[in-house]
């Protein structure tokens, strides 16, 4: 089966989507929201008992969770319309009076999504928390049906970047690559084009293609977002990646506790082999491929490529120190290509546009956009895609929406929980790898906490190691030792028995681990407490001089 | 391999491509402090102190798991190096004992040798306990995680160099620790007890139990069965082949050490299987049956065909008693060139073997086979030949001779009665029965003594009739000498047991007796003279009936007015026990006329030791090594097995008790040979540990 033979398919399969008269109602939302279940019956039963043409679709999550069930209502010759928080009732009120009488229900409306303004309801431009945001790789999240390959392809260009990659030869596709300037999302920023190099050109057998779908940082939600909500996207660049570095054995790490997301994986890998897009001669070209899906048990280490490598070797996921890349010595010696997962759904995009487009998007050396996930103390504690360039103190503001009680921002951390700490005045610092490595701090999992005033540095520092001491996985002796003593120690600080010699010691361990931890883990955990002694060493000399807290509580 | 050609500190050092940084220093004799590291391991880079500094590279990279690449330069000892190693050291320190005069490990401890080397004894990091308890429930293996600094090595060997997989990195709150899934004992969680992880630990995380190796060398607490075995057979390695059916290998590998395999396959009273390791998970492997059976299924006679013979010497060596001492001995002996002649003075060779030992224990096919390929290494035996005195031996031109007469002169004791008729002496009656002579006893029959050769009278009066077999002997019934096995068949054969007997007088009437008068013990010891201390129950007098009395309490060799060999105490031989010379110059003695009655395997090692000095002393080389087998590649990998431990030992299997008396045939039955397979599996390999390559405390650079 080739491409044009895979569209034409997927059309037939679901002829409602292109069908202009068929009104379109999508339900976004976690698959674990009870609610969307109970709203999708409503709707159900509402448009038979109207009579309606209209199609009833759950789609994934867009990542903006309290607002969602999220119901986009597609009706023809009208502009889409958002609803937030619809349950069954607000359902059977937008059947009855948009639906079949025409009011949008501007009340209920969140937004509307399209050129012409629809009387009362805020268009998607005008809301900073959509127009702000630039999503390449969360897509499709929220707009189809993850289940359906059909919808990936009819509505997503689905696979037509793959078909545009397998007629280019090898070293095309990784210039295509090179010209996108897509760096690894996975937080050490990479060139993504230079590590699929070194892979193709590496000798030595049988090549692997992994993609890491772990969401090591436990408040990241990229990986949960994008696999519950477009799988699709993620397999395509996998096999992208693959077909250009020349492995034909794919692997899908996924975070054991992802349990919905693993059957949607599973399920979607069942739906590709249908359409010749796995197995033998994919699209009828030379290529050949397989891909196999891998539980990993969730913590902060099995995110280290090292540690997956030994996961898929039936080891305990705990790194070890490597002397070569992966991309040329990974599993079982082999030359291994591992991707993070959001850089996966970035691949696909690039190829079904084209690579300019891309960099096109982002700032200096930082093209394209980077998802993250917000928490802490702020009223939007959603997943958001932005371009690298936009400051933390947009995204607080603009689309986070601190809360504070009235105590102020205390702290940002940027990056998971070894990113550095930012105080009110850093926050104007743009997303961009540059930037922050000229901060000494990381991109990480791009994940940002507020903490305010009712907690003061050393109290959240503490927090922040005892996290990473409890992750540890205990191999080496800086990640061990360091990270417990540095817990000793700032639990002493913060219960005011610390001691000035103590800032000395906590000083000399961060500068051991910087250089003494055998993963990246324990490379960048001083970076938390390096940050929190620089901005914030006057909390620290309160509760050690004058062994108070100056948290307002 | 191309050679690579480095500098470190300024010298320049050699080394072959795939080496690491580290592995080219130490190998130039640069020391570069590590403990993670290990020369059988991949390197893992834990410990942090094997750090250098190497031009064109950032930082302090690990030597361990730096390639050597030509034209690197290293410094190995810097200020940053000397700061970053003390702090790595100190945080391992930090949650480990700080005595160290009370560990076992003490002196012999990589931590503390690198700790002395590297930082003061003040930490400026925080120290704690962490209260781990120290796990003695596994057999072998005593656990500490206290000491434990988490190099990993005891887990890299489990699981890359054995391939069992048992250990894991775990954590119980803050703490890491190593330990099993589950944290279930060693013997549920499949491991093979192999040792490899004691082997390799640097502190006394990880120790053999001291129970087993205290006061031991090394290679005897660790491979107990080789070197319990007075001479030294390489068990684990003949068990190793008989795993792989390869029996005629193993026969080689015994005959390496002993020229008897077939009957210590019979007789042994198996001083291996006693300290056999696993016999602390389980039981012993059974060692002697697996013998028996290579030897009864070696079809190809592997060994005969490399065996050592040097040229002819010219030297003639006499040997005195064809008993397995002296048979031994002519063997090694005439394998080295010499002329070998053996006397005995009985019609037969094999001494104790044929005359002793009954037929149902050791069938007589056995025992002539390997005497006939004795004979065949040259040696001439001269049976029929009393030889009373060392010096018309020496008139004969003997350039040498060993003595190894046994001990045939059995004893009585002093007691009334004991020459009446009736009264019978164990070593007689058994060499009567043995010869084809016709014994007579009554028909109830008591033996006097609780050793093997009491056994083996009673044992063998019930099958010449004697309805009623009593034994009664000094020892109470766990102190009794003989062996397990020979009592429990014994019983079986329906011979009644009276252990914590002392014997005042042998009762006649009317010239026949009518039974033993005894005494029970209470305790009985030996003083600083060597001199039996009975102490009796009082009141306790009491007749045991019996018609026929068999002393079988002791025995002494049998030598000579005028032999010309000064005795010690008991008779024996005087011997010195490193050169085994005698009072005479180029006079030897070996076997139970030097050691007292004692064991086959003791008499053999005991001829083999004496042949090695008359050889010296005839101006041979004194090496009697020989190569026969094949080189067995040593395999490091085991593989997981998960119920390993819990495999137990095939029984013993022996002729029932009815059937055995009908006659002298052979009572122990052989395993088939799906069982021969599993039961040499079950041995833990425990030689494979000596095979792990030892490490270097910096003090030996």
């Amino acid at each position: 089966m080739n491409f044009k033979q895979v569209c034409n398919r997927a059309q037939a399969e679901c002829e409602y989507l292109s069908d202009r008269d068929c009104i379109k109602i999508y339900i976004a939302s976690l698959r674990d929201n009870p609610a969307a279940a109970h709203v999708h019956s409503s709707f159900q039963s509402d448009i038979g008992k109207g009579g309606l043409k209209a199609r009833v679709i759950t789609t994934g999550s867009y990542g903006y969770y309290d607002l969602e069930p999220m119901i986009t209502v597609d009706k023809p010759g009208q502009s889409q319309i958002l609803y937030n928080n619809v349950n069954p009732e607000i359902a059977t009120e937008i059947v009855h009076d948009y639906l079949i009488n025409g009011n949008p229900r501007p009340d209920l409306a969140y937004c509307s999504i399209g050129d012409d303004k629809t009387n009362g309801i805020p268009n998607i431009s005008e809301l900073p928390l959509f127009n702000l945001q630039n999503r390449i790789a969360l897509r499709n999240c929220g707009s189809i049906d993850p289940e359906d390959i059909n919808h990936y392809i009819v509505r997503g260009k689905g696979y037509a970047g793959l078909s545009h990659a397998l007629q280019l030869k090898q070293e095309d596709v990784i210039r295509e690559m090179k010209k996108s300037g897509l760096r690894g999302r996975g937080g050490a920023g990479y060139f993504t084009a230079d590590k699929w190099r070194i892979c193709h050109d590496a000798t030595g057998g049988e090549k692997y293609s992994v993609c890491n779908a772990v969401d090591a940082d436990p408040q990241a939600l990229t990986a949960w977002l994008l696999l519950e909500s477009d799988p699709h996207s993620v397999l395509e660049g996998l096999l992208i990646g693959a077909y250009a570095v020349g492995a034909s054995h794919c692997f899908i790490c996924v975070n054991a506790g992802y349990t919905h997301a693993v059957q949607i994986l599973k399920k979607s890998i069942g739906q590709i082999r249908r359409y010749n897009l796995l197995g033998k001669n994919i699209l009828d070209s030379n290529f050949s491929a397989e891909i196999e899906v891998r539980e990993v048990s969730a913590g902060l280490v099995s995110g280290e490529e090292t540690a997956l490598l030994s996961v898929l070797e039936g080891k305990q996921a705990i790194p070890y120190l490597r002397t070569t890349y992966p991309a040329t010595d990974g599993y079982q010696n082999k030359p291994t290509l591992i991707n993070n997962i959001e850089t996966l759904a970035n691949v696909s995009a690039i190829f079904q546009n084209n690579p300019e487009w891309a960099s096109g998007i982002g700032t200096g050396e930082s093209r394209g956009t980077k998802v993250m996930t917000l928490c802490g103390k702020m009223s939007r504690k959603y997943t958001v895609e932005v371009p690298f360039g936009t400051t933390l103190s947009t995204l607080i503001q603009d689309i986070g929406g601190v809360v504070t009680g009235g105590k102020g921002i205390k702290a940002v951390q940027f990056g998971g929980p070894t990113g550095a700490y930012y105080d009110v005045d850093s926050l104007d610092i743009p997303v961009s790898y540059e930037a922050m490595e000229e901060a000494d701090s990381i991109i990480g999992s791009g994940t940002i906490e507020v903490f305010d005033g009712s907690t003061c540095a050393v109290e959240i520092a503490r927090d922040a190691i005892a996290y990473i001491q409890s992750q540890s996985c205990g191999k080496c002796v800086f990640g061990r030792e360091g990270s417990y003593q540095m817990s000793d120690i700032l639990s002493d600080i913060a219960g005011n028995k610390g001691r000035p010699e103590d800032l000395d010691l906590l000083n000399e361990l961060c500068e051991g681990m910087r250089t003494g931890c055998i993963c990246n883990l324990g490379r960048t955990a001083p970076n938390p407490v390096r940050s929190s002694l620089r901005l914030f060493r006057d909390d620290y000399d309160a509760h050690i001089k004058e062994k108070r807290c100056p948290a307002n509580r | 391999m191309e050679t690579i050609k480095l500098n470190i500190d300024g010298q320049d050092v050699e080394t072959q491509s795939g080496k690491s940084v580290l592995e080219a220093s130490l190998d130039a004799g640069i020391y570069i402090p590590y403990l993670c590291y290990h020369a059988d391991l991949s390197p893992n880079g834990a410990c942090q102190l094997c750090v250098v500094e190497i031009e064109g590279m950032d930082g302090m990279p690990t030597s361990c798991t730096t390639p050597a690449v030509n034209g690197m330069v290293v410094r190995t000892k810097t200020e940053k190096l000397t700061k970053a190693r003390r702090l790595a050291m100190e945080l391992m320190l930090a949650g480990h004992p700080a005595d160290c005069g009370t560990c076992i490990k003490y002196l012999n401890c990589e931590l503390q040798s690198l700790k002395q080397y590297l930082v003061g004894d003040e930490l400026h990091v925080r120290r704690r306990s962490r209260f781990f308890e120290v796990n003695s429930g596994n057999p072998l293996f005593m656990v500490d995680p206290n000491k434990c600094v988490l190099c990993g090595r005891c887990v890299r060997a489990c699981h890359e160099l054995r391939g069992v997989g048992v250990l894991f990195y775990k954590k119980r709150g803050k703490e890491t620790y190593i330990g099993t899934a589950g944290d279930l004992p060693l013997a549920e969680s499949g491991c093979r007890f192999c040792g490899a992880c004691a082997e390799v630990c640097p502190t006394g995380a990880i120790m053999d139990k001291q129970e087993l190796t205290e006061g031991k060398k090394r290679k005897a607490a660790l491979v107990p069965c080789t070197y319990t075995c007075p001479a030294e057979i390489d068990v684990p390695g003949y068990l190793r082949f008989i795993s792989e059916n390869n029996y005629a290998a193993a026969v080689a590998v015994i005959r390496e050490k002993v020229p008897f395999p077939g009957v210590l396959g019979y007789v042994c009273d198996r001083p291996c299987e006693e300290v056999c390791r696993r016999g602390q998970i389980n039981q012993p492997v059974s060692i002697r049956d697996l013998k028996r059976y290579a030897v009864e299924h070696d079809e190809t006679r592997l060994w005969a065909e490399n065996p050592v013979k040097k040229p002819a010497t010219g030297k003639k060596a006499a040997i005195i008693g064809a008993g397995p001492a002296g048979l031994t001995a002519a063997y090694y002996l005439a394998k080295q060139g010499h002329a070998v002649t053996v006397f005995d003075v009985l019609p037969l060779a094999g001494g104790m073997l044929r005359y002793g030992i009954p037929e149902y224990r050791l069938p007589r096919e056995v025992l002539d086979n390997e005497i006939k390929s004795i004979e065949n290494t040259g040696v001439e035996i001269k049976t029929g030949t009393r030889i009373d005195s060392i010096d018309k031996l020496l008139e004969q031109d003997y350039n040498g001779i060993i003595v190894a007469i046994g001990t045939h002169r059995g004893q009585k004791l002093p007691i009334p009665g004991a020459d009446s008729a009736g009264v019978l002496i164990g070593v007689g009656f058994l060499r009567d029965i043995n010869s084809g002579e016709k014994v007579n006893i009554g028909k109830s029959v008591m033996v006097l003594g609780g050793g093997n050769v009491a056994f083996d009278c009673a044992r063998a009066a019930r099958r010449l009739g004697a309805e009623q077999v009593k034994l009664a002997c000094l020892e109470s019934r766990d102190t009794m000498p003989a062996s397990d096995d020979e009592i429990e068949q014994g019983e079986e054969e329906g011979i009644s047991i009276y252990p914590a007997r002392t014997f005042t007088q042998i009762i006649c009437e009317n010239g026949k007796i009518t039974g033993v008068e005894c005494l029970e013990v209470e305790s009985f010891y030996f003083d600083e003279d060597n001199t039996p201390r009975i102490e009796v129950r009082e009141n306790s007098l009491h007749v045991l009936e019996a018609d026929t009395v068999i002393f079988a309490i002791g025995q002494q060799p049998e030598i000579s007015e005028g032999f010309g060999l000064d005795t010690a105490a008991g008779n024996l031989i005087e011997t010195d026990s490193f050169t085994y010379t005698t009072s005479r110059e180029g006079v030897f003695a070996a076997g139970d006329a030097v050691n007292g009655t004692s064991s086959v395997i003791k008499a053999i090692a005991s001829g083999r030791k004496a042949a090695i000095a008359l050889d010296r002393y005839l101006e041979g080389s004194g090496n009697i090594d020989e190569k026969l087998a094949p080189q067995a590649e040593l395999k490091k990998y085991l593989g997981p097995w998960d119920e390993f431990a819990s495999l137990e030992r095939c029984p013993d299997s022996y002729v029932p008790a009815e059937e055995r008396l009908q006659n002298f045939c052979r009572v122990v039955q052989d395993m088939d040979e799906k069982s021969v397979e599993y039961e040499s599996k079950r041995c833990l390999q425990c030689d494979l540990r000596l095979k792990i390559t030892p490490v270097k405390f910096w003090g030996n650079y």
